[in-house]
């Protein structure tokens, strides 16, 4: 099975190249504790997944490379070509002289449609290459206007032409400040169109990545090129090959499938969240050892009370004693993280004695879904990037309802005052629409709260 | 990539358009050392076959053969583009890109407006036209102008209403010069207000810029530069120099013009070069204007010089960002900190990373008053080419109330000399000038200067929004 | 019997005994020998056996993994056969009082295996189970399953029980999820299989298939890996051609089974004759009395029905003269005409629906053929017995596929009126619907 990877804008591109450079410097680090045949199918399934290729051997990515101004594409072609692991589809690029100005109606009315033949084409050239097409995987950023705008319109077309595919979206969800100042306009509208159009929405937050930057890989100068490798370190943790049951004897050829299957099948509840651990420097990684314990001991912790990385945790949050105690109120303090469902993914050594009966607990969950249904398990005793084990948990939870609600609010004040409107109006997304997007935006917030 | 065209209009307009072209060519020779005519010098300059056909077709790619810039130079005397036509940027520029008169407007917004105007508008459109014609994508004009005389601020927005028309889907930035108060120019209230309609009505961007400003921050370098104090300051990092740029001998004006050709290399520099975060001229106007007629951006460039040492601590760095802020390196004379931010949006070049962004985010944020409905209100761009002889710099943009009092002490000049109807006769010799025209543009700077009031009003004020929708 | 006929007898039985290992039951043909004598000993063996083939009979025909649970004990065994073979209709009572404890019988088991070698062709049906695969197969389903909507009703008693809606819409999505990846792998499937024909063009030397199969593919490339398939296939063959060759002795030996089992029964009856007389002239009086009061209804009723229809047939004639009366020529001729269209457009529809392949179900073969026009595949099923092409089956598929997706279309806009007249009750309010999973 096979992954069409579209990368849009300045950020999905840099993420996209850091998310193949990692996938392939994975495939070729010391396979650990796996056998030479295990390592070797583990190999061929990920080749498969996300690269054809060529006769002489080279792998080459099934991706499509999008941006509206020509520097960040040819910089990322560049850099691939000279990695010497692996490379680009050169022809597979699209790029032109002047970008969307950080303007989401730009890059969705006007430069979208004008594209879309190009793009859609060169799409189509990639889905041609894969015997089976599992999916696409769009990586784009919210705030911009390219990644934003232009990704959630062809996002739209996508699901035209291959209606019966799968489409995650992997979305940047800006700092808080200080990227983009209609980053909440931008935010809003590309989120409430994606539900429409998007299997599911996978999210990384980059305030989060950064604290992860600063406090667990200690890095003192931190550049977009490390926040992005995190990023890529934890999409790879999902996507690289793995058993996707117990009984199973092959790597699952379909993880984007799986994922879905058991994370997202409610129209209502599409939004999903990356917890990982361990996460450090090299240089510490050399000096600790993990036990599986310890390791799924502060995930469970991570993901109750809501934590975005293993320090700082709040030990005192305790799953309600009753399921259906009363709803928390949304502008009150979330103090438990209520779960739809989880999928948790255990790489590296020993990783038969691990035990994850604490996922298990019916207080974790929605009331309407059993823990049976609500938690699923992948692993594989095959390491992956590095770290001897690791555990990564994707999460279909409450924990993105904050930063929501603050993008939200955020963006309905500047909206009454009618602030940027103008910009906006000018190609085509009138009051109208804003206020359709934040009716959207509003039920999706109230179907989490009413977990 | 884009590119860009510079429409300098006259004298003041000129002068700092030559020293932009100086310092861009050096800022280019200093990142381009193979002589390869690539994307960055493509978005200013054309690479011309002089050898070839007459027309000297576009040399594409390949070895710079003769570089020329995309301009347009306009002025209604005959002095400073002659002087730039003997000088050593005379290969820039070609004859049919000049558009120039002999007798000058007298000071006289009327005379360059209308008179000139028309008289000319043929000439400039096909001017702009070729020269359009020449970009494989024109995203934006840089208007260069002064607001106190007749050409730079009558014929320069007379040129800006003449882009609108031709070219709508082109941005329109201009910078302009606004007099001091003590200007020699004795009906540069009346100018300025009248161009101030044109620009807010027509222009995408000003950057509006005082020469008293400029004319501090000249001192202030001077001074610290000669004291020694600090230790060596780092030859051509003053921004103010011309060190290593064509024309070594400095004229009286030329300090002060460094300043603002700078500020346009800083501006264009994130278009130009490549980043870890991009930032596009179009993206400037969306992010800076949240309201269409507030488009009036402040400016102010740090450092202003580089010490010799070449170690940067965390410190000197962090010291950037809080000058940019400080009252004195602002371009014009005002102060951020005590009004209220709307936008702000602060272009890094050099070697600085996001967190180094960040820090001091959330270092200055708590001194800076921004309007309740943005408080975040920044947009940041990063490049990773810094400006010659500098490691790093930073060039912050904000749209602030700040402005508001350059605004009314203008109105107030204007208003003494129209009470005393002083001078009006010169005005109202011109065809197609009358009367309406000074009250329409008194009311235009004054319904302005009520929004930028409004806004300021709300300052500290707890506002209420209407709630937010609820979902049953 | 002669002495040849003797050493005939032992080689089909071997034969028999062979293809029947095919489905992993070890049998000897002494074991046949022993059951004609009604021994004892024989008994657990052909319980196995009939076991062992109906399962995997039912396991082929049905898809269903019925695994062989070989710590199933031998009473389940036995009645499960029972159940099956009277659900064949077997008819032999004295088979059915076989005692569960698998301590007699082993006749009256011959007798049974030899009925179900006619009635339900194991021998053929292993051999085609146990042959390798050809790989190219598809499965079809063109099977009519017509929305039935009466079922909602059903869903109604579901109302009492406590059903959050949203893990119903979870279930949905999981199933569309589900549904998504089985068209994938389908398409993946098509897509490999077309690589393949396309380049083993001609390479076949059966015209009319022209290409290579996925096994015959593999077998030129990996011919090792078959030799140890392909020599048990041709065992399997050479015993069923020696069986068919040989059949006509097995069955002239089951006659001689059954004169012996006449012999038996004669002196069993005559030492259960008073209490068997006794039994059966009970149960066919009672059954004659039965069958003579269902007889006196029956004539009944059909006189009420003839009557009943005289009288409606009556009754419609004088409406219609009624409203012949009333409607003039040029009425009744559009109405007729009216009527003829419909009828033919009826028959047509039924003649569709039956051109229509019916009732496909199950593998089928796929074959690239690369004449007829444009990459157009004609599917066949079972040794290219029946034919038809994949583009138009497609097509069919296709129409039936909007029709059903109208249909829900037009359910979900009827629910959305009935929302929306709901919400029209609510001011300052907008009503948003679901969203579409």
């Amino acid at each position: 099975m096979s992954v069409v990877t579209v990368q849009l804008g300045q950020c999905g591109n840099q993420v996209g190249y850091e998310f193949f450079d990692i996938l392939c410097s994975d495939l070729h680090s010391k396979p650990g504790h796996s056998t030479k045949r295990e390592n070797d199918y583990y190999q061929t399934v990920c080749k498969e997944q996300f690269f054809h290729e060529e006769e002489c051997g080279d792998l080459v990515t099934r991706a499509v490379l999008v941006d509206m101004e020509p520097k960040v594409v040819s910089k990322t072609l560049s850099m691939a070509g000279r990695s010497g692991k692996w490379k680009y589809d050169i022809s597979s690029q699209f790029s032109q002289k002047q970008g969307c100005g950080n303007n989401w109606a730009n890059g969705y009315c006007v430069h979208g449609p004008k594209h879309q033949d190009i793009v859609m084409d060169l799409v189509r050239k990639q889905v041609e290459k894969c015997d089976r097409l599992g999916g696409f995987f769009t990586i784009m950023s919210m705030a911009g206007g390219t990644g934003s705008g232009m990704g959630t319109f062809l996002t739209r077309c996508l699901r035209d032409a291959y209606p019966d595919s799968l489409l995650l979206n992997q979305v940047i969800w800006p700092y808080g400040t200080g990227e983009v100042i209609v980053q909440n306009y931008n935010s809003i509208l590309t989120l409430s169109h994606l539900y429409r159009s998007s299997d599911a929405l996978l999210v990384h937050e980059n305030d989060i990545i950064h604290k992860v930057c600063s406090q667990l890989m200690n890095i003192k100068q931190i550049s977009f090129r490390d926040v992005n490798k995190v990023i890529a370190h934890q999409l790879g943790s999902i996507f690289q090959p793995v058993y996707t049951s117990e009984e199973a004897l092959h790597y699952c050829r379909n993880p984007l499938g799986e994922l879905m299957e058991c994370l997202v099948p409610h129209p209502e509840y599409k939004m999903l969240g990356l917890r990982n651990i361990p996460q450090m420097s090299e240089h510490s990684l050399a000096y600790s050892t993990f036990n599986w314990n310890g390791l799924l001991k502060h995930l469970r912790q991570m993901l109750i009370a809501n934590a975005k990385m293993e320090e700082g945790i709040n030990w005192h949050v305790r799953p309600p004693s009753q399921p259906t105690a009363e709803k928390t109120s949304l502008r009150k303090e979330l103090q438990f993280n209520t779960s739809v469902a989880n999928l948790a993914i255990l790489r590296g050594k020993d990783v038969q004695t691990a035990s994850l009966e604490g996922f298990r607990d019916p207080p974790l969950y929605t009331p309407w879904l059993s823990p049976d249904d609500a938690f699923t398990l992948w692993k594989t005793p095959r390491a992956f990037n590095k770290y001897e084990k690791s555990a990564t948990l994707v999460s279909n939870s409450q924990f993105l309802l904050k930063p929501l609600d603050n993008i939200v609010g955020k963006a309905w004040n500047m909206f009454a005052s009618k602030a940027y409107v103008h910009q906006y109006t000018k190609f085509g997304i009138d009051e109208e629409e804003f206020l359709e997007t934040f009716t959207t935006l509003e039920q999706i917030i109230a179907s989490y709260t009413n977990l | 990539m884009t590119q860009s065209i510079v429409v300098q209009v006259g004298q003041c307009g000129n002068q700092i358009g030559c020293r932009f072209w100086d310092l861009a060519l050096r800022e280019h020779a200093s990142v381009n050392k193979k002589g390869i005519f690539d994307e960055a010098l493509c978005s200013f300059f054309r690479n011309v076959d002089t050898r070839a056909e007459a027309g000297g077709a576009d040399a594409q790619r390949g070895k710079i053969c003769s570089l020329k810039a995309r301009a347009v130079l306009i002025d209604m005397e005959e002095g400073v583009v002659n002087e730039i036509l003997q000088g050593p940027l005379r290969d820039l520029f070609d004859s049919k890109q000049l558009i120039t008169d002999v007798s000058g407007s007298g000071n006289n917004w009327a005379v360059g407006h209308k008179l000139y105007g028309g008289q000319y508008r043929e000439h400039i459109v096909e001017n702009l036209r070729r020269t359009a014609e020449q970009c494989d994508c024109l995203q934006c004009f840089f208007v260069i102008h002064s607001m106190g005389g007749g050409t730079g601020s009558g014929l320069g927005t007379f040129v800006l209403n003449v882009l609108e028309e031709e070219f709508p889907e082109v941005y329109r930035f201009v910078t302009s010069v606004y007099p001091s108060a003590e200007d020699d120019v004795i009906t540069s209230p009346y100018n300025s207000v009248l161009a101030m309609k044109e620009l807010t009505e027509h222009a995408d961007c000003v950057l509006p810029i005082e020469n008293q400003a400029l004319v501090d921050i000249v001192n202030k370098i001077n001074q610290m530069a000669n004291t020694g104090k600090l230790g060596n300051v780092k030859s051509n990092s003053l921004l103010t120099s011309n060190k290593g740029g064509i024309k070594e001998n400095e004229k009286p004006f030329d300090a002060m013009n460094n300043i603002v050709a700078n500020l346009l290399l800083n501006l264009t520099s994130s278009a130009r070069f490549e980043g870890s975060l991009n930032m596009d001229l179009n993206e400037i106007s969306m992010n800076l204007v949240p309201f269409p007629q507030l488009h009036y951006l402040t400016s102010s460039l740090t450092p202003l010089y580089t010490l010799a040492d070449v170690n940067v601590p965390t410190r000197r760095l962090d010291q950037m960002f809080s000058d940019a802020f400080s009252k004195d390196h602002q371009l014009i004379r005002a102060d951020p900190k005590h009004s209220l931010y709307l936008a702000c949006a602060l272009m890094v070049r050099g070697n600085v990373q996001i967190s180094d962004l960040r820090r001091n985010i959330e270092r200055l944020k708590p001194f800076l008053q921004f309007v309740s409905w943005n408080q975040e209100g920044w947009k940041t761009g990063l490049c990773s080419v810094p400006p010659v002889g500098h490691s790093h710099s930073l060039l912050a943009l904000a749209n602030n109330t700040c402005v508001k009092p350059t605004f009314i002490e203008l109105r107030d000049r204007f208003s003494k000399l129209y009470r005393k109807k002083a001078h009006l006769h010169h005005y109202m010799q011109v065809d197609g000038m009358e009367q309406h025209c000074f009250t329409e543009a008194i009311s235009s700077l004054s319904s302005l200067i009520e929004e930028y009031s409004q806004l300021d009003a709300s300052k500290g004020i707890h506002v209420s929004y209407p709630p937010r929708l609820n979902i049953i | 019997m002669k002495r040849g006929g003797s050493s005939q007898l032992k080689e089909v039985l071997c034969a028999l005994c062979r293809l029947v290992s095919a489905c992993g039951v070890g049998l000897n043909p002494e074991t046949f020998r022993r059951a004609k004598f009604d021994r004892p000993e024989t008994v657990a063996e052909f319980w196995n056996l009939l076991y062992c083939l109906l399962t995997k009979i039912y396991q082929v025909r049905y898809g269903a993994s019925v695994t062989i649970d070989e710590t199933e004990n031998l009473g389940n065994r036995i009645s499960y056969v029972k159940t099956v073979l009277r659900h064949q209709g077997y008819g032999r009572s004295a088979f059915y009082q076989l005692p569960l404890d698998g301590s007699q019988g082993s006749r009256e088991l011959l007798l049974s295996f030899s009925w179900l070698l006619l009635q339900m062709k194991p021998l053929e049906r292993i051999l085609q189970m146990n042959r390798a695969a050809v790989g190219d197969e598809i499965s079809v389903c063109t099977c009519s399953c017509k929305l039935d909507l009466k079922e909602n009703q059903d869903s109604k008693s579901l109302v009492g029980r406590e059903v959050d809606v949203r893990y119903l819409q979870w279930l949905n999505g999981k199933l569309r999820f589900c549904w998504r990846t089985l068209h994938a792998v389908h398409q993946e499937k098509c897509c490999l299989l077309h690589k393949i024909h396309l380049y083993t063009q001609g390479c076949h030397v059966d015209q009319s298939v022209s290409h290579l199969s996925v096994l015959e593919t593999d077998l030129v490339r990996h011919p090792d890996n078959y030799t140890k398939v392909l020599e048990s296939e041709n065992t399997n063959l050479e015993a069923y051609v020696q069986w068919k060759h040989l059949e006509p002795v097995y069955w002239q030996w089951m006659v001689s089974v059954l004169e012996s089992t006449y012999e038996n029964e004669q002196v069993l009856s005559m030492q259960d004759q008073d209490h068997k007389r006794y039994e059966t002239s009970q149960w066919s009086n009672n059954l004659k009395h039965d069958i003579d009061k269902l007889n006196g209804d029956l004539e009944g009723i059909s006189r009420n029905l003839q009557e009943l229809l005289q009288r409606r047939q009556s009754s419609w004639n004088e409406q219609i003269k009624e409203i012949e009366k009333n409607v003039t020529e040029k009425e009744q001729r559009l109405m007729f005409k009216k009527i003829k269209q419909e009828v033919q457009k009826n028959t047509e529809d039924v003649k569709s629906q039956n051109a229509q392949a019916r009732d496909m179900h199950g593998p089928f073969r796929l074959v690239f053929r690369e004449g007829s026009g444009t990459q157009n595949a004609s599917v066949n099923k079972n040794f290219y017995t029946r034919a038809f092409y994949a583009t138009e089956l497609s097509k069919e598929l296709q129409k039936a596929c909007t029709e059903l997706e109208a249909e829900f279309q037009r359910l979900q806009d009827e629910c959305r009126c009935k929302l929306e007249k709901i919400s029209e009750e609510f001011e300052g309010v907008i009503c948003i619907p679901p969203a579409k999973g």
